[in-house]
């Protein structure tokens, strides 16, 4: 009985340090949270998309993976590349310019947001668990909402 | 919290493994390994993520924006994963 008892106090602890550590990674590793200027916006939007593209090499190569979630992957990112490429050029634009104008570059996030959201919910078809890894939407949303 | 985020799923693998000698609830143990297991699935993107966001602190801390060295080293990155990913034939 005792036993029972110190074996439930030790599943409580275990499962509140679990929750805790996963509350945590997710706000660990969003990377839209310190960016504070536009054109680190953009870099973070740009980098969180390189990790994503990183994570779906691997998996666009599963072949433990439905052809038809490795086929959205591949297209999601074939959508989104051209987009990003836009962000980063419109943010080395902004970076070389003597008098800096936001319009172009804010399009360009705006574009590019997305897009990138689509990929990140095309990588969470192949893997339920991703949530817990890539940014949620409500990262892509307050990187929108920060430039609004 | 990057070295605890990194050794979690070893703690997480080890708990684990404590909580089968037990009596407790088989589900506990069973859901540990499954996180333990998500977490080194993902250790790559957790690692380069925690890395991207460090790289945007210092910019924030050190009141700087993003070199160009350092959007051509993503550039770069991103067009090898782009590369790859649409030369893979999926059927």
């Amino acid at each position: 009985m005792r036993l029972n008892k110190i074996s439930l106090c030790m599943a409580y602890i275990i499962m509140s340090v679990s929750l805790a550590a996963c509350s945590g990674i997710n706000l660990q590793i969003n990377p839209f949270g310190p960016a504070d200027s536009l054109e680190q916006r953009a870099f973070a939007a740009y980098g969180a998309f390189v990790v994503a593209e990183e994570q779906a090499v691997i998996l666009v190569r599963d072949k433990r993976i439905p052809v038809s979630v490795r086929k959205a992957i591949q297209q999601a990112d074939r959508v989104a590349k051209p987009a990003a490429d836009a962000l980063l050029q419109a943010a080395v634009i902004y970076q070389r310019a003597t008098v800096k104008s936001d319009g172009d570059l804010l399009q360009a996030i705006e574009a590019f947001g997305p897009k990138l959201q689509a990929l990140l919910t095309a990588i969470r078809q192949s893997k339920p668990q991703a949530w817990l890894i890539l940014p949620r939407p409500a990262h892509i949303n307050q990187l929108i909402i920060l430039i609004a | 919290m990057d070295v605890i985020f990194k050794m979690l799923p070893q703690i997480l693998t080890l708990l684990q493994a404590a909580t089968t000698q037990t009596n407790l609830h088989p589900a506990i143990p069973k859901w540990l390994g499954i996180l333990a297991t998500v977490l080194q699935q993902g250790e790559g993107a957790i690692s380069a993520l925690i890395a991207l966001r460090e790289q945007i602190e210092t910019m924030r801390e050190n009141d700087r924006e993003p070199t160009e060295d350092e959007w051509r080293t993503l550039l770069q990155r991103s067009d090898l994963a782009h590369m790859a990913i649409q030369a893979e034939i999926i059927e």
